[in-house]
Formats: C-alpha cells, sequence, structure tokens
C-alpha cells in the first residue's frame, strides 16, 4: 500500500551479521521481512541502509525468494517469486531474476527476469539471453474474469 | 442330399415381436413387411421388441431398355432398392448395414393400362424385397446368436 | 521455414494421407488440408470470452492492467484459437488484442495468415490485413487484402479471391472485390466476381451465390456448350440461385443458333411436408431448327417449307410441377403435370434426359391419398398426351376414387378392394369417336384368405368375388361424320365373378462349399391354383349397341413373361374379368451366403397348366394364341450378384408349342473399385407375322418386326485423371444404331472437364416415320462440352445426367463422390 513506506521493518531471521562499513545488514536462515502489506521472505535477505539510516535496497535470495504487497486498495495483492528478488526501495521497483513468476488477481506472469516498477505498475519481463540450453520464456494466464 | 426343410438345418430363432423404424411412414412396403411378419407369427411393436429393423427411403428407378418402332420407349426396367438395418434393443447396429435390391423389365410397346401394370409389378418387387429382408435378418441373427451363446 | 507452400496451408499430398482421409477424398483429388493443430475440446457451448488467454513471449511490458506488450516470437492461445505473431498489444478492457508481423491465426477448420490483425477476445470476430487463409473442410483457400472473421460463421474478404484447386496448381480462381463464405449455411455469394482461368479473366458475374464445401445439389455452372445439326451451336449458361436453406431455383438462359433464346428455369422447394419441383421452358419466336429430312422434302417439292418446318415463329414452352407430400404422414399427396406446347417439343428443342429416355408420353397426374389402420382411401386424376399422335388412348380418368381395406384376424386376412372411376373422352384424341362409349365404372374385390407361414413353407387359399359394373353414355362425336347407332343394349352392364385360388410352397436348404465359402443352397417349389368363373362379356364387347367398340377404358392383355407365372389375371386394368382353370408350377433355387443370407445367385423356372382354355378377350373371339397352349409357354429368371461387382438380372421366355423363343432380356452391371462401371442392356420380344399357308413371302413385308436391341454403356478411368465413356445402343432386326455417344473425361483435383460426341435418332414418328424407314437424315448428331468446378458442385450437368440414364451405378458413384 502507498503507506507502507512510513511503516518501521520487522526483521526475523535464524542468525544475523552486521556489516557497519558497509551499512549493511544480512539475515539468514528463514529470514522475513514485513514493511506495511510488503513481506519479503527468504533463505537470505541482504539489507542496505542509506546514510541516514533508511533502507535503500533490499536483497533476497532463496529457492525461490518470495515476495508480495498490495499496491493499492483497489488492486490484488502482487505475489511474485524468483531465486533473487532485489527491491530498491528509492525506485520503489521489485527485479526478480531466474525462475521469475509474478502473479496479480489470478494473472500468472512466469519468465526469466520481470522488472515490476510499483509506483507505476509497469511490468517489464524478459527472456534468458543467454545460450543455456533450455531457453525459459515468459509465461502467462490471463483470466476472463481480469476485466472487472 | 441333404436337403432339410428351412428351420432344421440352422438352430430355431424364436422371436416373437420386431419394432420397424423408417424414414418414410405408412407406405405399401412397410404395410407389406408388417403383413409378412405377421403370417410368421411376428408381432409388429412400438416398443420393448428385442430386435428393430430400421429401414430407409424406398429408392425407386426406371429405366428405358427398349425402343420401339417409333423411336419411342417400348420396353421399361424398374430397380427398387432400400438400405436397412437391424438394431438390438440397446439400438446397436447388428452385422452391417444392408441394402437390398430388385430388379425388373416388362413390355412397354402398347400403353394401356401401363400405370396399372407397374403398380402390379412394384407390389410383386416389394413382395421380394420383403421376403429378403426378413430371410437375410433370420441369417444374421442367428449368427449373431450364435457367435454370442457361448459367453 | 517451412517446405513448401502447399505445407505452409496444412495441404498433405495424397501419400502422406492417412487411410481414412484418403477414403473421404474425392476422385482425382490429389490431397487434403489436414490442420495439425486439433483444438482439445474447448468445452461448446462455452463463449470464447469465458476462457483464460495463455501467452508465451521472449518479451513482455504490461503498463497499468490493461494494455500488455508481448514482443518477438509471441504465442497467444485461448480455448480453440491459436494466435502467433512478432508483436501483439493485450487489451484487457476492450477485450482486444492486436497483432503485427507474420500473424497466424487458427482455429477449428480454419488458418489465416496476416500482416497485421485485431482480434477480439470476448467472441471469434477478428480483422486481418493482407491476409491468406484456408478453409479445411471446404477444401478452399484463397487471399484477400482485408479479411473480415464474424465468430465461427462468416468471413468477408475485401479484394480477395479463393479457389478448390490445390495450392501452387490452381487451374482457376473465382477474384471478387467482395466475397463471403458462410461457414454454417456452406454458402459463399461474390459481388463484381470475376472468375480466372489459369489467371485469365474468363467470366465476370456482377454478383454470385455459390455453395461451398461438399453441398452436393446446388453450385456455380460453368456454361455449357453443345452442337446439334437441328439445333446448330447451344449455348446454356445456368445461373443458381439458393433462395433460403429450403429453397432454391436454377435459370439456365439457352441460346440456339437455329430456334433463338430459349429461358429454362428450374424451382425446388422441400418443407416439413412437402418436396415440390417446378420446372419450365419458353422459346418465344421459335426460328425452325435444321432438319436434313425436311430440307430433302422441301426439294423434292413433296412439302411446302411451312409444312416442313410446321414450328416456325411458333411459341415453344413446356411445364413441369413434381411433388410429393406427406412422406411420414397418413395423408400423402402427389403431382407429376407436364404441358408442352406442342408433340414436337420434346424432340426439337431439349437433348436433355428426357429425350434420352425417348419418353414416348406426357402425363397429368395428381393423387391425394389416406392411410387408416385398416382402410387406404384416395383418389386421384390422370390424362395422358402422347407424342406420337397415332398411339393416342381416348380416355382420361377423372376421378378415379379407391378404398382398399385390409383386416386381420389370427391367420385370417380379408381384403376389401373397391374402385370407381369416371372415363371422358381426352382432347388430345383426335381420331373419329362414333363408336366410343363413355361413363363411370366400379369394379370391387372382396376375398378372404388364410395366411399362415412357416419357416419350412406357407399355404395360403383365398376364396374371393369380384364385381364389374358400369353406367355408360355415347362418347361426344363430330357431327359432321356419321351418327351413332341410338343405344339397344344396356347402359349399365355388370359381372360378378367368383373367384378362388390355392398357394403353396415349401422351403429346403441344404449347406454347399465353393472355392472356400460355404454358402446354404435353397430349393423353392410352389404350385397355384387359379379358378375365375366364366362370365359372359357379350354387354361389354358391345356397349349400348352392337357396332359400338369393346369397352378398353384401361384394359389391355399383358404379354405372358415371367412375371405374369403367379399372377391372377392375365389383363391390366379392369374391364375384363378373366376367367382361368390353370395350375401354375414353379421352382426357385438360391445360392445363399451362410453367414448374412445374402443371395449370390438364383435361378428359378415355371410354367401354367391351363385345364381349359380361357374364353374372355379383349375382343370376342380373338383370344392370344399363347393363352391357349395347355402347357404355358415355359418361362424363366436367373439373377446374380457377385461381391457387389457384378450385377445380372436376366429373364427367357421359350415357346414349346411353336419351338422359338418368345422373349428375352439381361442386364448385367458391373462396378468396381477402381470405379469402372459397364452396363449391358439386351432385350429381345419376338413380334413376326407368319407367311399363311402356301403362299411366297410377299418381298417388301417386312414380316420380322421383333424387338431385338442390345445397349453397352461404359465408364472407365483410364488414369487418376483421365476417364472414357462410351455407349452403343443397337437394334438387331433393322441393323441400325439408336444412341451413340463417345466421351472424355479430365478430373482434376478442383475441376471436371468433359468432351462428348452423339449420334442419336431423332425423326418426326407423327409422319408415319418408322424404324424400317430410317435413313442417315434421321439421325442427329453433335458435341457436348461441360465444364464444372469440384467442391462447388453441380446440379444440371447435361452429360451427367446422361451418364446417370445410361450407365447403371454411375448416379449412385456420383452421389457418394
Amino acid at each position: 500500500l502507498p503507506e507502507d513506506r512510513e511503516q518501521a521493518f520487522q526483521l526475523q531471521a535464524d542468525s544475523q551479521t552486521f556489516d557497519q562499513k558497509n551499512g549493511r545488514v544480512t539475515y539468514s536462515g528463514e529470514a522475513r521481512l514485513q514493511q506495511g502489506s510488503m513481506v519479503i521472505e527468504a533463505d537470505t535477505i541482504t539489507v542496505d541502509f542509506a546514510t541516514d539510516n533508511s533502507v535503500s535496497k533490499v536483497t533476497a535470495l532463496g529457492d525461490p525468494a518470495k515476495f508480495q504487497q498490495r499496491p493499492s486498495r483497489d488492486r490484488g495483492t502482487v505475489y511474485a517469486e524468483g531465486e533473487t528478488i532485489t527491491y530498491d526501495s528509492d525506485n520503489n521497483t521489485v527485479s526478480l531474476e531466474q525462475e521469475a513468476k509474478l502473479e496479480q488477481d489470478g494473472a500468472v506472469m512466469r519468465g526469466f527476469s520481470i522488472h515490476y516498477d510499483l509506483t507505476r505498475e509497469l511490468v517489464r519481463a524478459e527472456s534468458d539471453k543467454s545460450e543455456s540450453s533450455e531457453q525459459q520464456r515468459i509465461q502467462m494466464t490471463i483470466p476472463p474474469a481480469m476485466v472487472e | 442330399c441333404g436337403w432339410q426343410p428351412r428351420g432344421y438345418l440352422m438352430p430355431p430363432l424364436d422371436i416373437d415381436s420386431v419394432r420397424i423404424v423408417s424414414s418414410e411412414q405408412h407406405t405399401e412396403l412397410l404395410r407389406e413387411l408388417e403383413q409378412s411378419l405377421l403370417s410368421q407369427d411376428i408381432k409388429v411393436v412400438e416398443k420393448g421388441a428385442e430386435y428393430t429393423i430400421a429401414l430407409g427411403d424406398e429408392q425407386l428407378n426406371r429405366r428405358t431398355v427398349g425402343i420401339g418402332n417409333d423411336s419411342l420407349a417400348a420396353a421399361y426396367e424398374l430397380t427398387l432398392a432400400l438400405d436397412y438395418q437391424l438394431r438390438d434393443e440397446h439400438n446397436a447396429v447388428i452385422g452391417k448395414p444392408e441394402r437390398v435390391q430388385v430388379r425388373r423389365s416388362y413390355d412397354a410397346s402398347d400403353t394401356t393400362g401401363l400405370d396399372r401394370e407397374q403398380d402390379m409389378l412394384l407390389e410383386d418387387m416389394r413382395r421380394e424385397l420383403v421376403q429378403q429382408i426378413i430371410r437375410r435378418s433370420y441369417f444374421v441373427l442367428q449368427d449373431q446368436q450364435a457367435t454370442q451363446a457361448p459367453q | 521455414a517451412p517446405e513448401g507452400a502447399s505445407h505452409r496451408l496444412d495441404w498433405v499430398p495424397l501419400e502422406e494421407l492417412p487411410p481414412e482421409a484418403v477414403d473421404a477424398l474425392p476422385r482425382g483429388c490429389c490431397g487434403a488440408y489436414i490442420s495439425p493443430y486439433q483444438t482439445v475440446g474447448n468445452g461448446t457451448g462455452i463463449s470464447l470470452g469465458e476462457i483464460p488467454i495463455q501467452v508465451e513471449a521472449n518479451r513482455s511490458s504490461a503498463s497499468g492492467e490493461n494494455i500488455m506488450l508481448l514482443e518477438e516470437d509471441v504465442v497467444i492461445s485461448q480455448g480453440p484459437r491459436l494466435l502467433k505473431t512478432d508483436r501483439a498489444w493485450i487489451n484487457q478492457t476492450q477485450k482486444t488484442i492486436e497483432l503485427d508481423g507474420n500473424i497466424t491465426l487458427r482455429e477449428d477448420g480454419l488458418l489465416i495468415y496476416a500482416d497485421s490483425a485485431k482480434v477480439n477476445t470476448a467472441n471469434k470476430d477478428a480483422n486481418l490485413r493482407e491476409a491468406e487463409f484456408v478453409l479445411h473442410q471446404a477444401r478452399i483457400h484463397g487471399e484477400a487484402k482485408k479479411l473480415d472473421k464474424f465468430g465461427d460463421r462468416l468471413i468477408r474478404l475485401t479484394d480477395g479471391s479463393f479457389t478448390t484447386c490445390e495450392p501452387d496448381d490452381e487451374f482457376w480462381k473465382i477474384r471478387a472485390s467482395e466475397l463471403e463464405i458462410d461457414n454454417v449455411d456452406n454458402m459463399g455469394t461474390a459481388r463484381h466476381a470475376r472468375l480466372e482461368i489459369k489467371d485469365i479473366p474468363v467470366l465476370y458475374v456482377p454478383y454470385l451465390i455459390f455453395p461451398v464445401g461438399d453441398e452436393r445439389q446446388s453450385g456455380l455452372l460453368f456454361p455449357t456448350f453443345s452442337t446439334s445439326q437441328r439445333n446448330g451451336f447451344e449455348y446454356s449458361q445456368p445461373i443458381y440461385w439458393n433462395i433460403a436453406p429450403q429453397m432454391d431455383a436454377t435459370f439456365t438462359p439457352t441460346y440456339m443458333q437455329r430456334r433463338g433464346m430459349l429461358w429454362g428455369g428450374e424451382f425446388r422447394h422441400l418443407n416439413s411436408f412437402f418436396e415440390t419441383e417446378i420446372a419450365g421452358a419458353y422459346l418465344a419466336d421459335d426460328e425452325g431448327g435444321y432438319d436434313r429430312q425436311a430440307e430433302n422434302d422441301i426439294a423434292t417439292g413433296e412439302l411446302t417449307p411451312e409444312e416442313a418446318y410446321p414450328h416456325k415463329g411458333d411459341e415453344r414452352w413446356m411445364i413441369r410441377v413434381d411433388q410429393s407430400g406427406g412422406k411420414t404422414s397418413r395423408l400423402k399427396t402427389r403431382i407429376n403435370y407436364t404441358e408442352i406446347s406442342d408433340v414436337d417439343y420434346l424432340r426439337d428443342i431439349t437433348t436433355s434426359d428426357i429425350d434420352i429416355e425417348h419418353q414416348s408420353n406426357v402425363e397429368k397426374f395428381g393423387e391425394i391419398s389416406y392411410a387408416a389402420d385398416a382402410w387406404r382411401l384416395g383418389a386421384y386424376a390422370r390424362e395422358t398426351r402422347y407424342l406420337n399422335e397415332i398411339q393416342q388412348k381416348p380416355y382420361k380418368e377423372l376421378p378415379h376414387v379407391f378404398a382398399l381395406g385390409q383386416y386381420r384376424l389370427g391367420d385370417w386376412q380379408i381384403t376389401l378392394d373397391n374402385q370407381y372411376t369416371e372415363f371422358d373422352l381426352t382432347r388430345y384424341y383426335k381420331r373419329p369417336t362414333q363408336r366410343l362409349v363413355v361413363g363411370s365404372r366400379l369394379n370391387t374385390d372382396y376375398n378372404l384368405a388364410w395366411d399362415k407361414r412357416w419357416r419350412w413353407g406357407f399355404v395360403t387359399p383365398k376364396v374371393g368375388v369380384k364385381t364389374l359394373s358400369y353406367d355408360l353414355q355415347q362418347a361426344d362425336y363430330d357431327p359432321s361424320g356419321p351418327e351413332p347407332l341410338p343405344a339397344t343394349n344396356t347402359s349399365s352392364p355388370s359381372l360378378v365373378v367368383p373367384q378362388a385360388s390355392l398357394d403353396m410352397g415349401l422351403f429346403f436348404e441344404r449347406f454347399g462349399n465353393l472355392g472356400g465359402n460355404d454358402y446354404i443352397q435353397t430349393l423353392e417349389p410352389r404350385a397355384l391354383y387359379f379358378y375365375s368363373d366364366y362370365e359372359d362379356h357379350s354387354d361389354i364387347y358391345h356397349p349400348l349397341n352392337d357396332v359400338n367398340a369393346p369397352i378398353e377404358f384401361d384394359a389391355r392383355y399383358i404379354k405372358f413373361d415371367y412375371n405374369q407365372l403367379f399372377r391372377t389375371t392375365r389383363y391390366t386394368g379392369y374391364d375384363r374379368i378373366d376367367d382361368a382353370n390353370q395350375l401354375a408350377l414353379g421352382v426357385t433355387s438360391r445360392f445363399l451366403s451362410a453367414r448374412t443370407g445374402e443371395e449370390y445367385f438364383s435361378v428359378g423356372v415355371g410354367q401354367i397348366h391351363r385345364f381349359k382354355a380361357p374364353k374372355v378377350a379383349l375382343r370376342p373371339n380373338n383370344q392370344p394364341v399363347e393363352e391357349t397352349y395347355e402347357w404355358s409357354e415355359f418361362a424363366g429368371r436367373v439373377t446374380a450378384r457377385v461381391s457387389d461387382r457384378f450385377n445380372f438380372t436376366g429373364d427367357i421366355l421359350y415357346n414349346q408349342n411353336e419351338d422359338y423363343m418368345s422373349s428375352s432380356s439381361a442386364v448385367l452391371e458391373y462396378a468396381d473399385e477402381d470405379n469402372r462401371l459397364v452396363s449391358l442392356t439386351y432385350r429381345y420380344m419376338r413380334r413376326v407375322t407368319d407367311i399363311p399357308e402356301g403362299q411366297e413371302p410377299n418381298p417388301d413385308v417386312i414380316y420380322d418386326r421383333s424387338m431385338d436391341q442390345v445397349d453397352l454403356a461404359a465408364y472407365l478411368p483410364v488414369s487418376n485423371n483421365w476417364s472414357i465413356m462410351a455407349r452403343a445402343n443397337y437394334d438387331f432386326t433393322f441393323d441400325m444404331e439408336l444412341d451413340t455417344y463417345a466421351g472424355l473425361e479430365y478430373s482434376d483435383c478442383c475441376y471436371r472437364v468433359r468432351v462428348m460426341w452423339r449420334k442419336w435418332l431423332n425423326f418426326d414418328y407423327n409422319t408415319g416415320n418408322t424404324l424400317e424407314t430410317v435413313d442417315s437424315n434421321d439421325y442427329d448428331y453433335g458435341w457436348m462440352v461441360d465444364l464444372q468446378f469440384k467442391g462447388l458442385g453441380s446440379i444440371s450437368d447435361r452429360i451427367g445426367s446422361l451418364l446417370g440414364k445410361t450407365v447403371l451405378g454411375y448416379e449412385q458413384r456420383e452421389d457418394n463422390f
């Protein structure tokens, strides 16, 4: 929700390590981060803090790492998954890399990488450019009921 | 030399009723079929019969097969044909769809009363068609019962 | 990239087709459109709007929820519909998908390639540009600048063309500024249509309706050309009009070089009760045609030009109404009405199938009947006009009322046959009528039979009584001619004749085996004793006075043959109740398949033993000699049906009293899987006038006028595309050809061309000409060419109807191709 940004961060994990020098904290072992309606669950979550101690970037790694958030009142919750999820708080974007999956109101999109601009609600998906054998293309299911 | 009255050579078949279904209704052929079956103690019923005879349209074709001194038609040939099927009580086809055909020719050099003569000939041909249908159905049903009997 | 273009359009050549597809293939065709994309049951009935859309692409970006851009190798599937494109914009709120670049649209039985398109996701509408399409079922492919699709039903092409020919071998194409194909009615309509053969525009039609799909009965008809001595060059252009699903019509204007414009038309209508066909033709001002015989007569001064060409300047026309009603109801009706402007119309104007049948008369007939459970009641009216006016019969039946009752009590069957007819003179009878009577007739046949059948036989005793009664008056006569004598005899003669018969038959069977397949041979002896009392017919021989001709409203002696063996009358019609005391004996042996009872072969022989020579005859004491033999002529019949390739029926009648063959007929029909068709028909009917005792035969009298004719017709495919057709109809008695044709047919996947040369007998029988006096001038000969587009069907293709009438099995073969 828009007011998520003002909420405090809650974090749980099995263990956490501080890296004062770079202003970075790494939580590992069933780490969970929540800020308002946004929830990230992953094996390890690394949070980078800006100089003014606000969160600038969150990087979650998992098999897969999970992200969910409700972009606005009249829209359904967005569920996302990916082996690497990067949440850029300043631009309010979420990037899902490898085995990316995005689901909203029943519409399911899969692909190699998906970039979701939360403020402008713009989704861009890319297939795997590398010559790896199993070329992973964008797949998407749009339910008929999408239209109100 | 092996001659047997019909009915002794092959195991008898006790059918007491048959349903008749046809794409045409109330035709002379259907009446002849019903009369022939009745004369062999086989009643024609609407429902509950073990077997159904499903008949298609009667196909009649007349062709000129001879011309007279004035170069006009002087002999005709009639071909009467019919497609039919035998079905069991679940309406499944027994055997394969069948076709019977009879062909007769007759003189037409003097055409007085020719329509009446053609009607008489058609009556004979319909009787022959009906006899063939009944006889062939007996054979097919005997063959079918023979194959089903062992189970 | 897909191999050749044909593959691209789902065209699968013959060799690669699965067997069941090959069977469904029209002959001469070399492949079919098989869609590789089988829709996996789209849940019929659910509208497209309720089916989710599956999307695959390399890149996608969506701004907000309503518009999504998909790029690079995009695949969109929605239930039965599959879309492939380079770029697609899916707009959820407007429920549309816009596509651009290398578009493929696939649906059930449909394939479209296009450069750009807009597709509606709520229904199956689509609008495509620069499209190329294939309708698999209708075997049609084509292209169009703009293609609009409306659901499953309608496709509209703007500036497009289509053909049923196989890809990269398009013999013909129809190009039109606007073209609509309705997939449900299987109908196509075109505006400003141009027919192109090998890309050369050949025919322009402003508005054209044509069937698509394998609808057999209606179609775009390419003109037929034919020539004949009598009418010169003929060009007829059938125009088909499908007015409504149950109603269609064909207009056939025909230009005849030596007669003028003939406006022909046929209208067909079908509803739940009636099946109606109305046909007509009108030639305003007949230019007379050309007749070599007439030219000779003019040259020799025998006839003036007006007499030689009697119909010059006349209106020539024909009207025909054919209707049958009540196919499944108790009430049934039938109309068979034909009227022609003059008796020479059929000979002069049409070389269509009517004249191939050498039709001897045209009939006006209307009947209505009701079939109750026990009774069948009805009435009909009948008037017959003979083309050979010497043959014209005097009477018409107006009306004929019948009531036939049949009751069954156990094995007893009661038959009550009542027929009442009013006979009057027909206006077509031109000869003096002073000695003719008219009036009404009532004839009945009441009998009781014990109709019992067992598997091994039957015994049917029958007793009954026939009555015949008249109410007569002198027929109208030409007052200028002699006066008929006043009535001295009764005007209401009547007869009551008791009859009895005993019909017995036995069925014997035995197994047999011939060359590996076992059969059952039957032996079926039958005896029919028939007794009919003799009643004096003098009141019928001399109606009203002693000069009038014997009553012959519709009675005629039926020449004895195998059909007559087990009949209980030797007359057709009801003006005589023939006496009889005879025993008919016959035996039939059949060879049946042991498994299905199908009859492979049957032979039957029979003879009638007359205990007393019959006395009743058509005219007093002129009983046909064959009826006076104590042992009738010997009748035999053979039928054979071998592996439904051969189908043979043959009759013979041998007169052992005079030791000659009285009549024989044989019909052999051959049809095999490579659809070679051959039919051989032979007919012999002895008609020899004996040379009086002790006299020398008079050279210029022809004593032998027997009918001795053979008709051999064949349709033989010689390769997958080429077929030959031929017919020889020959009369041995007068040693002359009757009707001969030879033709060649080239049949490709989407068209068929036929060329035929025909020579046929065509002379004026109304001037006393007969087969004996025929010379080369009495033949007409000419060419016939017709071109037909397959897949678009065809109605009155004249050569087809000619073949259908002469080559047995041809019509049936045509039906399933």
